[in-house]
């Protein structure tokens, strides 16, 4: 395996990514209004909103008590401590971007060559098949990845805007953020992209490869629904224990990935 | 050089299985043009994949510039150059940024790759667009593209698949001189697969016509000519037409009679080349003034469309 073909793969999909219009928004926009859309709508709104008016509005509250996200949370006011579990709840859109993201590149990486009749021009080259995987999958992962921790900026400060209000202090970031975001987000973009360029590399076109694609998500939705239900609380060891096992997984994928790529699969469509 | 050994190529679905190359055995010498001719489906495209590695031959093998296809795959494509079919090139990226990723590919380094872009776009009349993306261009310029996209790392042996397609005379003209060119001054290996046959006859110091995946000739268009050759045939110019079906119908040794919508020329097929002063004395003493005699000599064409009935009759 060489790095520098590696690398100049990466560079022509990094190449072809910014130079198309759909997908840059998807990867840069798209971050973006939801890192600046999920706090304008549910974080900035509770500055405006009196403590004491808020716990005896009536409504019930009750749920709290089952969320401990710091070590002083009996001592805050359920404002505070409505604050806290929403914020922890958008974070989890650091983990759910880099997942749905690198797939939309993912796909149009390799059905894409095969739709627009240039496979054979690169499996022609004195590229081996894992040059070729790598450096596609760094092409969808590596952008995106960086596109959600751009866009994680505005997020942090509009969170602490609000929390140096509510809460007296900056909230934000916390080891769970961190973890989630510089690592949990990028290994779970791994996996999903190589469940994507499986998909890809089975699918006729690249529309049927997205369509098929988008299936790969739905177990971090399962993860989101059990969070919202209490069901399941995402703790820093959980995050640690998570990064560990897909370390393993993402390893275990891309040797599966690798040996899957079938040249002949890919040009011929057989 | 380029030697198969039996070499063939099965395709299974699950309805059913095709064998698009069987047995083939071709020897190639080094710095010869040879075209692979045959009709589609015959197996060309199948032949070059499977020689540029792209395709795992399902039986017997290949030694393509002295590196054996299956044992040293990189090698080969190292060695070569590939126009395919469809133009393996990115649309949303400019024609430089297109021959900058293929160079890198084959490990060029970074001055040698910018002059032999250059050099390659210039010959090729594609310098003005340089900068431009590659979807904004014409068909044509697509496939002079894609022939510098072959060409950047100067192969040893170079396979084109249809590489007359979306060309234009001129550009049609100047890609023959270039692989002449290629073949004579830099005694490069060229095989060139092909419906062409004018472009091939002009070009190739070999044919080689594969049908349903078999090899049914090959050699010199000249010897092909001579092997394939029904009967002789010469074409008569004459000064005034009336009777002349009449007169050349008398003749016993001259058959298939083709006047042409002028009246005053004809194809005729005759015993042999030895009857041709028979046939003008015969006409002259019948009072024909004769204008021109011509051997006629048939084209890879008729050979080729011939050879490709003949094969498709006996199946």
């Amino acid at each position: 395996m060489r790095i520098e073909k590696i690398i100049i793969i990466f560079r022509k999909e990094l190449d072809e990514v910014v130079r198309s219009k759909y997908v840059l928004f998807s990867i840069i926009g798209l971050p973006l209004l939801f890192s600046i859309f999920i706090p304008a709508m549910s974080i900035l709104p509770l500055m405006a909103t009196d403590s004491e008016e808020f716990e005896s509005e009536g409504d019930d509250m009750g749920f709290l008590v089952n969320y401990s996200f710091t070590s002083d949370w009996d001592e805050l006011t359920e404002l505070q401590q409505f604050f806290i579990v929403m914020v922890e709840f958008s974070i989890f859109i650091f983990l759910m971007l880099p997942m749905i993201l690198p797939t939309v590149i993912a796909a149009d990486s390799f059905s894409g060559e095969k739709d627009r009749g240039t496979v054979e021009g690169m499996v022609a080259a004195p590229v081996s098949d894992t040059e070729i995987y790598l450096g596609k999958i760094s092409g969808a992962l590596i952008p995106t990845t960086f596109s959600t921790w751009f866009a994680a900026i505005p997020f942090v400060i509009m969170v602490n805007i609000a929390s140096n209000d509510i809460l007296g202090r900056f909230y934000l970031p916390h080891l769970k953020f961190l973890i989630s975001l510089l690592l949990m987000g990028p290994l779970l973009g791994l996996a999903s992209t190589n469940g994507m360029v499986w998909v890809s590399t089975k699918t006729s076109s690249s529309r049927d490869a997205q369509q098929l694609g988008s299936l790969i998500i739905l177990p971090l939705m399962l993860i989101m629904i059990g969070m919202f239900a209490g069901v399941l609380m995402i703790s820093s060891i959980f995050l640690w224990v998570g990064v560990v096992v897909l370390i393993g997984i993402d390893i275990f994928l891309i040797k599966i990935g690798i040996n899957l790529l079938d040249r002949e699969k890919w040009v011929t469509g057989a | 050089m380029i030697k198969t050994f039996q070499l063939g190529k099965v395709f299974s679905t699950n309805d059913s299985i095709v064998e698009a190359v069987d047995d083939l055995t071709i020897d190639i010498a080094s710095g010869s043009i040879v075209g692979l001719l045959g009709p589609n489906g015959a197996g060309k495209t199948t032949t070059v994949r499977m020689l540029s590695t792209i395709l795992r031959p399902s039986k017997g093998g290949a030694f393509v510039g002295n590196f054996d296809i299956l044992q040293e795959p990189l090698k080969v494509r190292e060695c070569i150059g590939l126009l395919t079919e469809s133009p393996s090139l990115y649309g949303r990226l400019t024609a430089k940024r297109n021959l900058r990723f293929y160079a890198d590919l084959y490990g060029i380094q970074k001055q040698e790759r910018d002059d032999r872009i250059k050099e390659l776009l210039r010959n090729f009349d594609l310098i003005d667009v340089i900068d431009h993306r590659v979807e904004t261009f014409s068909k044509g310029m697509i496939q002079k593209l894609s022939i510098c996209k072959a060409l950047i790392h100067d192969p040893e042996i170079l396979m084109m698949d249809e590489p007359w397609s979306g060309l234009s005379p001129i550009a049609t003209k100047e890609l023959r001189e270039m692989i002449e060119g290629l073949s004579k001054d830099h005694k490069r290996t060229i095989l060139i697969s092909t419906h062409n046959l004018a472009q091939a006859e002009r070009l190739v110091d070999e044919i080689l016509i594969i049908s349903k995946g078999k090899l049914i000739a090959s050699g010199t268009p000249a010897d092909l000519r001579k092997k394939f050759m029904v009967k002789p045939m010469i074409s008569i110019t004459t000064e005034n037409k009336e009777n002349f079906n009449d007169l050349l119908s008398s003749v016993e040794f001259a058959s298939n009679i083709d006047i042409k919508p002028s009246g005053n020329v004809a194809d005729i097929t005759i015993n042999s080349f030895q009857k041709t002063p028979d046939l003008i004395n015969h006409l002259v003493n019948q009072g024909v003034r004769i204008h021109g005699v011509q051997e006629k000599i048939p084209s890879l064409e008729e050979i080729y469309i011939k050879l490709v009935k003949e094969d498709k009759n006996e199946n």
